[in-house]
């Protein structure tokens, strides 16, 4: 299937949307980016993206929440969790909640498009890379 | 998880090209070799267990029996000097966290489970099975009398109790450590391995970028760490993403310094790393006993 992946991004912390922004891009993926996750529930409620990716850690709702919102939209959407406070323990729950993948932070770009991309295939996508 | 693609496929994201891995220990008498093997016949994996030991001595040129007594023995933790201790477990760290990252793998033994922590594909079981049980398995298999099978069973317990006390500050067979305990005498062998089947294949137990990450990581570390710890006893090695942080100590400023280039020197070179920190820290003590 062919088509552009629409993906969120929800990061509270503003520097992590600005430089995975441009990756995303490249990747050929139509990004929104958002750092309030009320804002960001409300835009998922609205939309359902391909990809959401968010971070766990963040104030008043965490990213337990947000993919919980995000299945309730709709079980297509895979969601791709990110934190600066990996644990096994945490882990282990994001996948049992239904995360498609988990990573620590900070990442590489090859790492992000790796997640993508295998996102994209299980979507039945493929990813559009721009040159 | 994997069954729709091709594992050997170069285009294939990182994560999906690994699966989840078993460590299965056990006291004595326990059938956890039974357990294990048809464990990894119902999964296809590898089993493994005693052949750490044979990798181990091939890689760091160590003799077998030394290093089976090191892991085994709770004497020659006591009796070796700390540094030997020290390197011994090392480099069965390594050659066991080696085959770990080879991936479809069930590892039997009594203490892999101490060797790896923080990976969620890493499902730890813990089989255990009644004194009375264990004790009847001794007699039957080594024509013992009851007393005498029951005082060595006890006897070995607590000399394993002391071994991990020794080598890593935990009693090896706390159920904390453990994502499974079974307990054989209660639940029969086949069950067991359903179980254990069933679990491995939660969404919990699968590889994620991090965990593969974090296994990657923990079998570099193990790598480096082996390979200075004859130079540098007190050495500590953490990895991450191919970046490598070491600490050490050093007596006198001169000797920090070239410890630290000797560091870099000698692991820069090594498969899978990219960069090199060597932290050479002050050795008080060394100071005040060069100082008398």
């Amino acid at each position: 299937m062919s088509g552009q992946l629409s993906v969120l991004l929800l990061d509270d912390e503003p520097i992590v949307g600005k430089r995975l922004k441009p990756s995303l891009v490249k990747l050929g993926c139509e990004v929104e980016v958002f750092e309030n996750p009320r804002e960001a529930l409300q835009r998922i409620k609205e939309k359902e993206f391909d990809i959401v990716v968010t971070d766990i850690h963040m104030d008043e709702i965490d990213g337990f929440q947000i993919m919980e919102q995000t299945h309730q939209k709709s079980n297509r959407t895979k969601v791709i969790v990110i934190t600066g406070f990996a644990m096994m323990e945490v882990a282990r729950k994001a996948m049992a909640k239904g995360a498609f993948d988990f990573i620590a932070k900070p990442f590489t770009p090859g790492d992000l498009r790796d997640m993508i991309a295998q996102a994209a295939k299980s979507l039945g996508m493929e990813l559009q890379e721009n040159q | 998880l994997t069954a729709e693609y091709d594992r050997d496929d170069p285009n294939l994201t990182k994560r999906m090209q690994f699966m989840s891995v078993i460590t299965i220990s056990s006291g004595p008498y326990c059938r956890r070799e039974e357990i294990a093997e048809k464990t990894a016949r119902t999964l296809g994996y590898e089993c493994i267990g005693q052949e750490v030991l044979e990798i181990a001595s091939d890689r760091y040129g160590t003799a077998r029996p030394k290093l089976a007594k090191a892991m085994e023995d709770a004497s020659s933790i006591f009796s070796s000097a700390p540094n030997t201790r020290a390197r011994l477990l090392a480099y069965y760290q390594a050659a066991f966290l080696s085959e770990l990252t080879r991936d479809n793998i069930v590892y039997q033994g009594r203490s892999g489970h101490l060797f790896i922590n923080g990976v969620s594909h890493v499902l730890k079981v813990r089989v255990l099975a009644s004194l009375e049980d264990r004790i009847r398995l001794k007699m039957d298999l080594e024509n013992l009398t009851d007393k005498k099978a029951r005082s060595a069973l006890l006897r070995e317990a607590k000399a394993r109790q002391k071994w991990s006390q020794a080598a890593f500050k935990v009693d090896e067979s706390d159920p904390s450590l453990f994502d499974l305990v079974i307990n054989i005498s209660q639940i029969d062998p086949d069950r067991a391995v359903e179980l254990i089947v069933d679990t491995v294949r939660d969404v919990k137990f699968q590889p994620m970028t991090y965990s593969v990450k974090c296994m990657q990581d923990a079998e570099l570390a193990g790598r480096v760490r082996a390979a200075l710890i004859e130079s540098y006893p007190d050495i500590k090695v953490q990895a991450r993403d191919g970046n490598i942080y070491v600490r050490v100590t050093g007596v006198t400023r001169k000797d920090r310094e070239k410890k630290g280039l000797l560091i870099k020197e000698q692991i820069m070179t090594m498969e899978g790393v990219n960069y090199v920190e060597a932290r050479v820290d002050m050795n008080i003590l060394s100071m005040k006993a060069a100082r008398g």
